[in-house]
């Protein structure tokens, strides 16, 4: 009966069917070596880039006695075509003469002397292979494709420019660097190796996504993460087999440990800052080209209340900041669940002072307080997914119209008291107290549950749910880190930075689960000394 | 490991029904609106002799009323003095529930006595029946341990006639006055209904409560009342032995009792001394009772030692030397002792140990306890009282050289 359901439950949602994808009219994957005729190769490509408008096929003549016919190859959306007529095209079609008297360009020999003595393009690199060419031209390469020769030389000569760093918009700071990741996963890695100037900090490139061919890059700091957790990112992002991986989200959800959770088990970011202090953390940055989201694996539910911020900030600052974010996310979890227990089973809690207030604001109102929560609650998801999708310039207005005039209005008709309406904007500023997006969006997600169960069951019911959200996380693990470290299992050393984060010179250690391997970060007794001391 | 899941299972087979069937204790059928309820803020009971000679108990009560405490209150103070924002209910029965049902039934809505902050009990019935009501008080389901309990003369339902004077409803009137008097004026003492039953639940002492009357304010703005026409004052402590009502402290052995019972902190009760035809105001700002009560031949020896410290605030003109302070000092202490020790001869007089003497004696020497336990109260009207009183005047808020008209 239970395999039954699950069967079908499977099939409808179309889980089932071939295990294997299809690769609708993929070339070939064996080996296709290019011969040494030029006709041939050309008519071969020409077939490869058919209908292909963005790939251009320019043919011209080597500067030499007997001449030599040739074609570069590139998509001309691709690559810098002034730099490629630079570095390439005027090199070869002109400063052939100032090759010594004694070096003859033939056909056997051209692509080494070009590769060797003419080109002035940084990266080259010669392939004999039609499949491996296709992927160069179409990663943005210059294929020069030479009468007589079987390989062909493929050079990079500057990408189409790309959105230029500027910071990110989902999460600034008052104090610390302004960059952000942008779209392309080259200049992302350039932005940690500016920071990370070690060749211990590995990139390691993978590529995902049959059709897409997205590339993924790992990066790490070798000799500080865990070896197994290398790996085990490796095994799972070479598991994933789909034709096109978009973002970021795509990989993530195929990665993560458990399908189903509503807490992010792996966290990203925008910042290169965060990334690098992830890095040195012992943690796996997963940079997906074409996504200025970066992902940070193992993540813990603590790294989501913490802001990159938070160690540019005085320390006193930044921990008095975490603890208004704890507290912010208590208001933003429960606030709601606690008003309608109180109003609904509990009321010898109210202080009867306050008690006449509320029994005035709710004596005339049509709806139960439940009702009022949840639909004031709905409202402000539905005004906040409004102001997100809008363009800034409307998005104002939206907030304008939503928050002031409806708000406002649904109060002076009678709809909703006062009381709902001022939780449900409590608990909206405190839900965007919490840094991390994801985690907020949980949070939301649960504080509905908890609504529904405190109608039912009153303060009974919001424990009953705060117990089971409780089990759940603490059974969870990002790739084998339990998610409620340090706090369970508590390791002592590790609250330094938690809900409040201690002075840099006592920092002395990373957390102890990604860490390990090396796990001092710096010498102790670093903190601030008077002039006359330390001299000797 | 095994072993570890065998448990984990079993856990789950056994223990998971029992916290899901627990869950079922609370559900959407106990869920209870505010608007459904009505909320009682104050309790006044009496016994009553009905028309037909039946003796009764009558229950008074204010109720919160929804809609009107806003208006009052929260509208900014816009001059709606008519405004009453509780209603008075009153019912009669035989039961102490009987009269209570008797007004809650004029409303479809459920009493609720979550918020009933004093508790105003009739001469009457303070002397017949204090047990029920306290009783009643104490298995509520809202029971309110911070609930003041007050005791008045005549009948608590004439004080439902009051209207608020300082607040904006008089149960708040009330139960200000009953937790802010022991210190601000000394004159009564808030007691909670916890620390009322427990002391009289207690082998070895008596409850006392504050006293309430209603008080008519006659200022006049023009040629109408500045205030309403009736209100509350609390003033006075009423004694109690064995659950009666036996007697009363007024004004002067209140501020004894005060002083004599309890720390003070706060400055502001005054005591007026005279002396060489000039009176003095001391204003008490500190002051600590340190007692010592023993056994020595059946016979008790009560100690009470009073450190009083404070400044004189006004002076009837005369200009204090340094050297007549010793003086004062010595007038003030003799005042304060006397004070105290009239309270004490007024407690004596009514039997009633509500001064916590005996109590002091069965905490320190539980021994000498047992001997006189069985007639402890004898033992307690011929014991030796000696007050010592030690006044300090630590200023004579003198502003430099004296007002003085210099003409």
């Amino acid at each position: 009966m239970k395999i039954k359901l699950k069967s079908l439950l499977k099939r409808s949602l179309s889980f089932t069917g071939k295990k294997r994808l299809i690769k609708v009219g993929q070339t070939p994957l064996e080996k296709h070596p290019l011969s040494a005729s030029l006709e041939q190769n050309l008519t071969e490509l020409q077939k490869i880039f058919d209908l292909c408008a963005d790939v251009v096929f320019r043919k011209f003549t080597l500067n030499c006695e007997p001449p030599i016919n040739a074609v570069a190859v590139f998509a001309d959306t691709l690559i810098d075509v002034k730099s490629g007529s630079e570095t390439i095209l005027k090199v070869i079609m002109q400063e052939t003469t100032s090759l010594p008297e004694n070096v003859r360009i033939t056909k056997s020999n051209a692509i080494q002397i070009l590769n060797e003595r003419l080109l002035t393009a940084m990266n080259t690199k010669i392939t004999r292979d039609f499949l491996e060419l296709a992927d160069f031209v179409l990663t943005g390469r210059v294929a020069i494709v030479i009468d007589g020769s079987s390989s062909v030389l493929t050079c990079y000569v500057g990408g189409s420019p790309g959105r230029i760093i500027e910071e990110p918009i989902t999460e600034p700071v008052v104090r610390g660097p302004r960059d952000g990741f942008v779209e392309d996963y080259k200049i992302n890695l350039s932005l940690i190796r500016r920071r990370i100037k070690s060749s211990r900090l590995k990139v390691e490139l993978l590529e995902v996504g049959a059709i897409s061919k997205t590339v993924v890059a790992l990066c790490y700091i070798k000799g500080i993460v865990e070896d197994s957790l290398i790996e085990e990112v490796k095994t799972r992002i070479n598991r994933i087999r789909m034709d096109v991986v978009n973002g970021s989200g795509t990989i993530e959800e195929m990665i993560t440990d458990q399908p189903l959770s509503l807490f992010p088990l792996v966290e990203y970011t925008e910042r290169p800052d965060k990334v690098a202090g992830s890095l040195a953390e012992g943690k796996v940055a997963i940079f997906v080209d074409n996504t200025p989201m970066t992902l940070i694996a193992p993540t813990t539910f603590i790294s989501l209340l913490q802001a990159s911020e938070d160690y540019d900030n005085a320390f006193i600052y930044a921990s008095f900041v975490r603890l208004i974010r704890v507290v912010s996310l208590h208001i933003a979890l429960l606030l709601p669940a606690i008003t309608v227990a109180i109003m609904t089973f509990h009321q010898e809690i109210i202080p009867d002072k306050l008690m006449g207030v509320v029994l005035t604001s709710r004596k005339e109102l049509p709806f139960p307080i439940v009702v009022e929560v949840l639909f004031m609650e709905m409202f402000f998801e539905i005004l906040r997914e409004a102001g997100v999708r809008l363009p800034r310039t409307i998005g104002q207005s939206v907030s304008i119209v939503g928050g002031l005039v409806i708000g406002q209005a649904s109060v002076n008709a009678g709809f909703v008291g006062y009381i709902a309406v001022i939780v449900v904007a409590l608990t909206a500023v405190a839900s965007f107290a919490i840094p991390n997006y994801a985690a907020g969006t949980a949070i939301r997600i649960l504080r509905f549950g908890l609504i529904i169960l405190a109608s039912i069951m009153g303060g009974v019911g919001i424990m009953m749910g705060l117990m089971f959200i409780l089990f759940y996380l603490c059974g969870v693990r990002s790739f084998g880190v339990p998610y409620l470290s340090p706090i369970a299992p508590l390791i002592p050393r590790d609250l330094k930075d938690t809900f409040i984060r201690v002075p840099w010179w006592a920092m002395l250690t990373r957390p102890t689960f990604t860490g390990t391997k090396e796990l001092v970060r710096m010498d102790t007794n670093q903190g601030s000394t008077k002039p006359n001391k330390g001299k000797e | 490991m095994e072993q570890k899941a065998k448990k984990l299972r079993l856990f789950i087979r056994i223990g998971m029904p029992f916290i899901i069937l627990q869950m079922l204790c609370i559900g959407c059928w106990d869920q209870k609106h505010t608007r459904d309820l009505v909320i009682i803020t104050v309790l006044g009971f009496d016994r009553i002799t009905d028309e037909d000679g039946v003796d009764k108990w009558q229950v008074s009560s204010f109720v919160m009323q929804s809609g009107k405490a806003e208006a009052a209150g929260g509208g900014g103070g816009n001059g709606t003095s008519e405004v009453k924002p509780e209603l008075v209910w009153r019912g009669k029965g035989l039961t102490i529930s009987e009269a209570i049902l008797d007004f809650t039934k004029r409303s479809p809505r459920v009493p609720f006595f979550a918020d009933t902050s004093s508790v105003i009990i009739g001469e009457r019935a303070a002397k017949e029946g204090l047990l029920p009501i306290i009783d009643y008080l104490n298995r509520l389901r809202e029971y309110r341990p911070g609930a003041f309990v007050m005791i008045c003369k005549g009948k608590a339902s004439l004080l439902f006639e009051a209207e608020p004077e300082v607040s904006i409803s008089v149960s708040r009137d009330l139960r200000e006055l009953a937790r802010n008097t022991s210190g601000s004026s000394g004159i009564a003492r808030g007691v909670k209904l916890m620390d009322f039953t427990a002391d009289l639940l207690s082998t070895d002492r008596d409850p006392v409560a504050p006293e309430i009357r209603l008080i008519n304010p006659k200022e006049k703005r023009g040629e109408e009342l500045a205030g309403p026409p009736k209100a509350v004052l609390v003033e006075g402590i009423g004694i109690f032995k064995d659950a009666k009502l036996v007697g009363w402290l007024d004004k002067e052995d209140a501020i004894g009792y005060n002083l004599l019972t309890a720390k003070i902190n706060e400055g502001a009760i005054t005591i007026q001394v005279k002396k060489d035809g000039k009176w003095f105001t001391y204003l008490v700002e500190r002051s600590t009772p340190s007692l010592k009560v023993t056994l020595i031949d059946d016979k008790l020896n009560i100690k009470v030692g009073i450190e009083v410290k404070g400044r004189i605030i006004e002076d009837d003109g005369a200009d204090l030397a340094p050297s007549e302070i010793d003086q004062i000092e010595h007038a003030i202490s003799e005042q304060i002792g006397q004070m105290v020790m009239h309270a004490i001869e007024t407690v004596r007089g009514d039997e009633s140990d509500c001064l916590g003497f005996s109590e002091e004696l069965h905490r320190y020497s539980p021994k000498d306890w047992k001997k006189v336990k069985a007639h402890w109260r004898e033992t307690f009207l011929n014991a030796n009282v000696d007050v010592q009183v030690n006044a300090a005047v630590e200023n004579t808020g003198r502003l430099g050289q004296m007002l003085e008209l210099q003409k």
